[in-house]
């Protein structure tokens, strides 16, 4: 009897099992990274399409990495040669996946094209991608095994705890960890103490600020606007960031409200509240899948409060096609976001060389994903092969100097919007990208329209 | 025909031995020559099957079932965390203590037990697991102040010889997981095979009668179940030691399942099964997640995407159906059609002494699928 019960029991277990990894996008709903190729980072390296990206001239002597602190300082300064494999851990499986996996896809394919076009000369770049799920607890394993396979740098690796989870790590080793797929303020900002790790997208509590500028320009001095966060470390950068710049511009907050991080409900309480505020304007903030269900229980409450309709902001890691067309439908008509690069899927954007070239080696590769995020696969690839170019201009290609070259590099991405620009200044500047473009979503063209210029104003 | 191989006979003790012997060359081949990270997924494997030994406890051998130890290896992580960061206490402190957190939360969530059974019983614990993640960040938010806890990233002490590299770090971490594991398993070990565990399966098979045999049916639910908590909080302590930070996420819903795959795989309510399921699964979801995503020989959709979690779980699936009382059962049963362990006399094994009870509480598995007892 007792063992039947084990049976069932057992079954029941499999069976959730299999149930959690079908469910495709449940998980994706607690995760932070872009997955729009609205936001991502940015940057490009010399000819990535033999055309108009611009390439950085800054001195690599300017800063210098502290290799006297490393477990083995040689290996730091030891000359790359023949082949340069890059490591990465990235969610290829679970929930997340769903998401995340055409940034390997993008990221990979750049690569393919950067080695066809003998961008490295002399070397041959590899990707060494795996599997972490994102869960930040299997990170240390996924990047001790590609340590142990010999990857001489890491790039990309997606999500805030995942690369906190391995910072400490390739500190002491002194192995670069590139273009850090996530917003967190704490990249960059304490060069001295991780000089090892950049991060790739702009800044959240930057970003916040941006909002909170273009919303005094759209709603005038004394608007009222409604605060809607996600409970968790993500959403607080935003909110710690968003609540002091407006009270400086002039906007009063009359409502926050905040959701649960492990909630996978629609917000409706919270947004009922908010609506009875009946606020000029609207700073959401929440993550993954909340992002659809917010805007369209905001479509409730408009709907049920007729001639309130306030401006709406969400950060741009809701700015996913999947997000606000596919699953908001009509109730994403009119969302304020931002974003870095430039829409692939964009028939405006057709013409531009950078946009040609990734649409050209997408097509050809046959491939199916999201283009957004393959976008940003491709150029988070295309940052870190400039920097590789770079490092190796400078004499010898070694950790050393890759780490070098990426935190004293000016550089224009080939897909970014106007004003898009990768700029480190070692120590005094650590933030590769801080501009911005506010956009619009609109639901009938399914493209997002420019608002203004690039908001320039953060950079160092 | 099968060999019969009488028990504690000169051969049942060689074929032993031998098994040991092999544990022991692996063991020994892992620590001189493995790459850092090898010995980094043994000590996850470890990790799992020490939260796997604590959950056959409960419900292998005591028949509670739990969905809720992910809250005591994270709340014994988190113990484990902040005090040696933030109090700066020894690491081997903050074990102790965090294992008497975790068995002090243990009894009190047993006491729940002694009113609900089955799946009233899971649902209690599964609220639990599903409280955790927010006990975590409010704890996170008010007291540390920061998005993460920091891990322990525990350094070897001077007397191994070792020093603080990556390579030293894994090496020491493994041969601690390794003595942890093996704690965890003669504590559960002994506990059954003692007057205690026998009152254990006597609840788990008939409450009414073990009441009537003189089990107190209260003392023996909680005490099994803070035992269980207590060696589910040596796991997570274990993964305190070995990460750089921990968070909310850190211990979910999803880690209890983790456990109990590794307990139904290996084989519930038997010693060996939870160690043989959890380094089972460990090991074939890592080679799942390493290959899957190049076999692009699988049939359409599952030629490319986020296949791993999928498969695995098919692969579960297929182990229940090949192996329905996990691996330990299956590998007995194939056994026995080469060998079969002819079990000492009953006389025999009392005549020794009264107080040795090895033989009669293997005999007290009423439903084991080895009729002739363990190899």
């Amino acid at each position: 009897m007792i063992r039947r019960g084990h049976h069932l029991a057992a079954l029941a277990t499999a069976a959730t099992l299999l149930l959690m990894a079908c469910a495709s996008d449940k998980k994706a709903t607690t995760t932070d990274t872009a997955a729009s190729g609205t936001t991502p980072p940015a940057g490009s390296s010399t000819p990535a399409t033999g055309s108009s990206a611009t390439t950085n001239t800054a001195a690599t002597t300017a800063w210098k990495a502290p290799v006297d602190k490393c477990a083995d300082p040689e290996a730091a300064k030891a000359a790359i040669t023949g082949n340069l494999a890059i490591g990465s851990a990235m969610p290829l499986s679970g929930s997340p996946a769903v998401a995340f996996a055409p940034v390997k896809d993008g990221f990979e394919l750049y690569l393919k094209y950067a080695n066809e076009n003998k961008m490295l000369p002399g070397i041959n770049i590899t990707a060494n991608i795996k599997d972490d799920q994102y869960d930040a607890t299997q990170t240390p394993g996924v990047v001790s095994s590609l340590i142990d396979a010999k990857v001489n740098i890491f790039s990309s690796i997606i999500g805030t705890p995942n690369n906190l989870a391995v910072r400490d790590t390739l500190n002491e080793e002194c192995i670069p960890q590139l273009g850090a797929l996530t917003g967190n303020p704490a990249w960059g900002a304490d060069v001295a103490k991780y000089p090892w790790l950049t991060g790739a997208l702009v800044p959240y509590n930057i970003e916040s600020q941006m909002y909170a500028t273009k919303l005094k320009e759209l709603i005038g001095d004394g608007g009222t606007v409604g605060l809607f966060y996600i409970n968790t470390e993500f959403g607080k950068i935003y909110a710690d960031a968003f609540k002091p710049a407006a009270e400086k511009l002039g906007l009063k907050v009359v409502d926050e409200e905040t959701v649960e991080g492990t909630d996978n409900n629609p917000p409706a309480n919270q947004v009922g509240k908010i609506a009875a505020q009946k606020p000029k304007a609207i700073m959401a903030v929440p993550l993954g899948l909340q992002c659809p269900a917010f805007l369209k229980e905001l479509a409730n409450a408009k709907a049920a409060n007729p001639g309130w309709e306030p401006k709406v902001f969400v950060t741009n890691t809701c700015a996913s096609k999947l997000f606000v067309d596919a699953l908001a439908g009509p109730a994403g008509d009119g969302v304020y976001t931002s974003g870095n690069l430039l829409d692939g899927s964009d028939p405006k954007n057709a013409s531009n060389p950078g946009i040609k070239t990734f649409r050209g080696a997408y097509d050809a590769a046959g491939l199916k994903g999201d283009v957004g995020t393959t976008e940003t696969g491709w150029t988070a690839a295309e940052v870190t092969v400039a920097i590789l170019i770079k490092a190796q201009a400078s004499g010898t290609l070694s950790r050393q100097s890759i780490i070098e070259a990426a935190r004293n590099m000016t550089y224009t991405p080939t897909m970014g919007r106007p004003g898009t620009v990768y700029k480190t200044n070692g120590e005094k500047d650590g933030y590769p990208f801080q501009t911005l473009t506010i956009l619009q979503w609109n639901h009938a063209t399914t493209t997002f329209t420019e608002i203004g210029a690039a908001i320039a104003t953060f950079e160092n | 025909m099968p060999i019969a191989i009488k028990e504690s006979s000169v051969q049942h003790w060689a074929l032993r031995c031998v098994g040991v012997a092999a544990l022991a060359a692996v063991v020994a081949y892992l620590a001189s020559g493995a790459a850092p990270s090898t010995l980094g997924k043994v000590t996850e494997a470890c990790t799992l099957a020490i939260a796997a030994v604590a959950l056959n406890l409960l419900l292998g051998f005591n028949g509670q079932i739990s969905l809720g130890h992910s809250t005591f290896a994270g709340l014994a992580a988190f113990v484990g965390g902040y005090s040696v960061n933030a109090w700066h206490w020894n690491p081997w402190l903050s074990l102790g203590v965090a294992c008497v957190v975790c068995f002090v939360l243990g009894v009190t969530l047993g006491l729940p037990a002694l009113r609900l059974k089955g799946p009233y019983l899971a649902l209690v614990t599964l609220a639990v697991a599903f409280v955790w993640p927010t006990v975590a960040r409010k704890f996170l938010n008010q007291t540390v102040k920061a998005s993460t806890l920091k891990g322990m990233r525990l350094k070897p002490p001077s007397w191994t010889g070792l020093s603080n590299n990556r390579v030293d770090r894994s090496l020491f971490l493994f041969w601690l997981s390794l003595a942890l594991l093996l704690v965890a398993y003669v504590i559960v070990r002994n506990l059954r095979k003692s007057r205690v565990g026998r009152s254990l399966v006597a609840v788990r098979d008939n409450e009414t009668a073990a009441a009537v045999m003189g089990v107190n049916l209260a003392l023996t639910k909680t005490l099994t179940f803070g035992i269980s908590a207590a060696i589910a909080g040596i796991a997570g302590w274990l993964a305190a030691a070995q990460l750089a930070t921990l968070d909310e996420n850190s211990f979910t819903i999803l880690s209890s399942i983790k456990y109990l795959l590794a307990l139904f795989l290996g084989g519930a309510a038997t010693l060996a099964g939870p160690v043989v399921g959890a380094f089972t699964y460990f090991f074939v979801d890592d080679l799942l997640k390493t290959h899957a995503p190049n076999w692009h020989f699988l049939p359409g959709p599952l030629s490319k995407g986020p296949v791993a979690s999928f498969l695995l779980g098919v692969v579960v699936i297929v182990f229940v159906f090949i192996a329905p009382y996990g691996l330990v059962g299956f590998v007995k049963a194939q056994a026995r059609r080469i060998a079969l362990l002819v079990p000492r006399p009953l006389r025999q094994q009392q005549a020794p002494a009264q107080g040795d009870t090895q033989g009669d509480t293997e005999r007290t598995e009423q439903d084991s699928p080895a009729p002739a007892g363990e190899m």
